[in-house]
């Protein structure tokens, strides 16, 4: 679907990004993940149009997005970080303004309009002006323009910005359920947002791309932690000698007890780990306490990614 | 299509957003209160006692600018400012259709400003005799000029995300723009760079709409002006796409795109400069357009006619706007003339040569002008003439003859031309006609012309009369070889054939026999006519002296031939019964009254009137019409 190429963006001397490449398939849902000012809005205006890139290039379902702007733009639903609506109109009237300049076609444009005030909950409020929306209720209206006319890719920035929890319930469960006929991309600063509804994520640091990981590799763990009493003393050196195992770290663990953290080889299968781990100990003649696969959260990856280096 | 609606929805939205605040209240409202203010105060409406509204469009020029800036200042700023901007540049929408919507909707709020001086005109088309021409085009020329204008505050509205700054930009833009043309920064500069920044400003067209001529020319302008500036304006919008300016192939695409847009826009300006003839005059009277009467002097040519204009680069501040304007008739006059007529202008300082030949052979001469201003007096020996020259004739015109000084309300001196078309079209007659004067009368005269004398047999005939007849007899006989057979003479005798004939133009033209004296019993017939197919007149025998005999028949054979006869047309105002105890109206009567100074229209009229069903023949009708002086008659001469 989407073909990101080395795509660099350079604001004066400052470069906001820097060689990025990457590649999303169709209805996946991929989060963008980084500081402030680490390139994420950045990327999502080149992708949406907004901003040329400096270089590198970007296709879209095989077409230079630089050629064909317009035609890929009319299948773009887009929310910029900065919400685009006028305070003074009718939160029913900027939708239909909306949908004009977005090309849909008068005779759905009634129907388009409708369909994302129900998506986006907006029903009591669609006579209102929008100044007089909280903060939440903007950004919802703001959700509602991308959708509209049902566009195939959605490029969100931030969509749950100042959203209760609840609404950001709502909103997960309506990208979620956008992303079975789009593809949609999202930035966020909120690691649970990419945790619950992302198939995949792409962190960035310093207008680079650290990490491009699904989320369910991310999760998987190779290492396993291991606690046994002390009674067997070269428990370590037998451990070791299991094919599964790569490495092992050994740490105290109150009284007469340890802990070990071990490293599993690459390709090592985690059941089959675990259950020759604890045949191990057992036939060592050491007790058993726990044995557990370690799962990083993706918190853990974020300050690992962002720690590493300058 | 599409694409249409989204310009109108773009409109649309602005202006529900325009109205949203108060302010643009405030701005429509202060529009108007000044608009009056200057119409009713300034301009003193009511003190001119002139039913039009050009009060209403003489500061049009400078008040637009601060409307249109206002109108536009926060177009683009603010979707900048608040970034609603990026939404606008991810639409699958070229940028023109926002950029023409945001067009729309400052030009209808021009309209709505507009709508609200509209009172003005009608309340004077309904209390006095308005022409519409004028008071259309002065409209539409506020509406072209809005034009210009909004595109240029819209320009520079994409250029800043403050609004305030947008402001000041465009009202110095555009006041840039109305500067260029008018008489504060033209002044500086001599005749012809002073008109080229005329045509380069706004105002100075604005103004030459306003009086009801609508160019071609000047519609493009302000077209041009206003295309323009919009497309300024999307490249400006495109560039915020860009990082920093570099060559990359869209953006030299880009650039290449707006750069040869303007200079189509430019090009055509220069192209359309020479066109000059596609312009329509919207006053009712034709103001600015050569007359009829001019044309058929022209056409009437036969040579190449020279209009050759003597004006100085440097002249009396009064005199200098009026230059263009007889230039800009003259070269009327070249485009009527269809390559008969050929108008040049002359700076005689620059040509000491054409100098010369002005002063000996025209006897044209600069004027001294005592020039003052704040600073300084001086004199200045400008040259403010025209001369029209037909084969071996000319004549030539000064700045007395061209212009009229009215002494306005605040004492100032207020100098116009006084009727620059009939002058010129005046001098050109009388060259044509001095020249045609030196050719023979009978090659004028396309029809044979009879002459034929009631004259009664010799018998008859007092003695005086009888030499008188025999003298003329001879002369006519003389003329009749000589007139390639378009002359034949005949005379009858009224009492022959049991007086027919003397009952007849006794019936037809009043010709009663006459007698010499009391003592005399005999009547006797002594008229003598010309006649062709169409028209028979009388020649008069005055006092019966051979010697005038010749300048008498060709008085009379003038008025058959072609470019010799005037017409003399008379307006004169229905007299009713209010005006009738102010000024005394004489009973028509059926004498003659002698046409003197003092005698009132209605005199004139009655004498006209009884003069018309024969007309005599006097050598002073053929000589040209002085009555100009007389300024409640108006002579047209055809």
């Amino acid at each position: 679907m989407i073909e990101v190429r080395s795509l660099t963006r350079r604001y004066g001397k400052t470069t906001a990004v820097d060689g990025v490449s990457f590649s999303i398939g169709k209805n996946e849902i991929v989060g963008l993940l980084g500081h402030n000012g680490a390139g994420k809005t950045t990327i999502m205006r080149m992708l949406s149009g907004y901003l040329e890139p400096s270089g590198g290039t970007i296709h879209i379902d095989g077409t230079p997005l630089a050629d064909n702007r317009l035609v890929i733009q009319r299948q773009l639903g887009y929310l910029p970080e900065s919400l685009p609506v006028y305070p003074d109109m009718m939160v029913a009237d900027y939708l239909h303004y909306a949908a004009t300049i977005k090309g849909v076609a008068p005779e759905q444009r009634y129907h388009a309009v409708r369909q994302a005030i129900v998506a986006t909950d907006l029903g009591k409020r669609a006579l209102d002006p929008v100044a007089t929306l909280s903060r939440g209720l903007k950004q919802r209206v703001g959700v509602a323009q991308a959708i509209l006319g049902k566009p195939r890719l959605l490029i969100l920035d931030e969509p749950t910005n100042g959203l209760d929890p609840q609404q950001t319930d709502h909103m997960r469960r309506l990208i979620q359920r956008l992303a079975r006929q789009a593809t949609v991309i999202l930035s966020t600063h909120i690691m649970q947002e990419v945790d619950a509804i992302c198939d995949r994520v792409l962190v960035l640091r310093h207008g680079k791309l650290a990490l491009d990981k699904r989320l369910d590799t991310l999760r998987q763990s190779r290492t396993m932690l291991l606690r046994t009493d002390n009674s067997v003393d070269s428990l370590a050196g037998y451990l070791l000698k299991m094919p599964q195992v790569e490495a092992l770290q050994q740490h105290a663990d109150g009284d007469n007890r340890s802990r070990y953290t071990l490293t599993l080889h690459e390709k090592a299968d985690m059941d089959t780990a675990a259950n020759n781990l604890a045949r191990c100990v057992i036939e060592a003649g050491a007790r058993l306490y726990q044995l557990r696969p370690v799962v990083k959260g993706l918190e853990a990856v974020f300050h690992e990614v962002n720690s590493d280096g300058p | 299509m599409a694409r249409n609606r989204v310009a109108r929805r773009v409109a649309q939205k602005e202006v529900l957003l325009f109205f949203a605040s108060p302010v643009a209240w405030l701005f429509l409202a202060s529009f108007s209160a000044v608009t009056f203010f200057i119409f009713f105060w300034l301009e003193s409406f009511f003190a001119r006692n002139i039913a039009d509204i050009r009060p209403l469009f003489e500061w049009m020029p400078v008040l637009l600018i601060f409307l249109s800036s206002a109108l536009t200042m926060r177009m683009w700023s603010e979707e900048r400012r608040t970034g609603t901007i990026e939404h606008i540049l991810t639409q699958p929408v070229s940028l023109w259709y926002f950029v023409l919507g945001k067009f729309r909707a400052c030009f209808t709020l021009l309209l709505l400003a507009l709508v609200a001086t509209l009172p003005l005109p009608v309340t004077v088309a309904l209390i006095g005799d308005l022409d519409w021409g004028p008071v259309a085009a002065a409209y539409m020329a506020t509406c072209l000029l809005g034009a210009t204008y909004i595109s240029a505050g819209l320009f520079i509205s994409s250029l800043t995300d403050n609004p305030i700054v947008s402001l000041i930009g465009s009202v110095a833009l555009c006041g840039l723009l109305y500067l260029a043309g008018s008489p504060t920064l033209t002044d500086f500069f001599d005749t012809s760079a002073g008109e080229a920044l005329r045509l380069l400003g706004t105002g100075a067209r604005f103004e030459s709409i306003t009086r009801g001529v609508l160019d071609l020319r000047d519609l493009w302008y302000y077209l041009s002006l206003s295309i323009g500036f919009l497309t300024l304006n999307v490249y400006c919008l495109e560039r915020l796409r860009w990082s920093g300016v570099s060559s990359t192939a869209r953006q030299k695409y880009w650039r290449a795109a707006t750069l040869l847009v303007l200079l189509n826009l430019l090009l055509a300006n220069l192209w359309l400069g020479r066109i000059d003839s596609l312009r329509v005059d919207l006053t009712q009277g034709r103001l600015y357009s050569i007359s009829q009467s001019t044309r058929q002097f022209l056409d009437r040519l036969e040579e190449p006619l020279l209009i050759r204009g003597y004006f100085s680069a440097k002249t009396h501040p009064l005199l200098a706007p009026l230059v263009p304007q007889l230039r800009d008739l003259m070269r009327e006059y070249a485009v009527a003339g269809k390559g008969k007529v050929r108008v040049e202008f002359i700076d005689p300082v620059e040509n000491p040569e054409q100098e010369q030949e002005a002063n000996e052979r025209f006897g044209i001469r600069a004027t001294p002008f005592q020039v003052a201003d704040r600073y300084q007096s001086s004199l200045v020996n400008s040259y403010f003439n025209v001369l029209v020259q037909y084969g071996s004739e000319h004549q030539t015109l000064g700045f007395r003859e061209l212009i009229e000084v009215r002494t306005a309300a605040n004492a100032a001196a207020d100098i116009m031309l006084r009727n620059p078309e009939y002058d010129i079209t005046r001098a050109i007659k009388n060259v044509l006609y001095n020249y045609q004067m030196g050719g023979s009368l009978f090659e004028r005269i396309d029809e044979p012309v009879e002459f034929i004398g009631y004259v009664s047999g010799d018998g008859l005939l007092p003695q005086t009369l009888l030499a008188y007849k025999n003298s003329i007899r001879a002369q006519l006989d003389a003329i009749v070889p000589r007139s390639d057979g378009k002359f034949s003479v005949r005379f009858i005798e009224p009492e022959s054939r049991g007086g027919q004939v003397a009952s007849q133009i006794s019936e037809e033209w009043g010709f009663r026999p006459m007698v010499t004296g009391l003592d005399q019993e005999s009547p006797f017939y002594f008229y003598l006519t010309l006649a062709d197919s169409h028209q028979v007149v009388q020649l008069p025998t005055d006092d019966f002296d051979p010697g005038n005999f010749r300048t008498v028949l060709d008085a009379g054979l003038k008025r058959f031939a072609s470019g010799f006869t005037r017409t003399v047309a008379l307006s004169v105002p229905e007299v009713n019964e209010q005006m009738a105890p102010s000024i005394w109206v004489p009973r028509p009567s059926a004498t003659w009254r002698k046409p003197f100074h003092g005698t009132t229209v209605s005199d004139w009229k009655t004498w006209l009137m009884a003069r018309s069903h024969l007309t005599p023949i006097s050598s002073r009708w053929s000589r040209p019409t002085t009555w100009t002086n007389n300024r409640s008659l108006r002579l047209t001469s055809s």
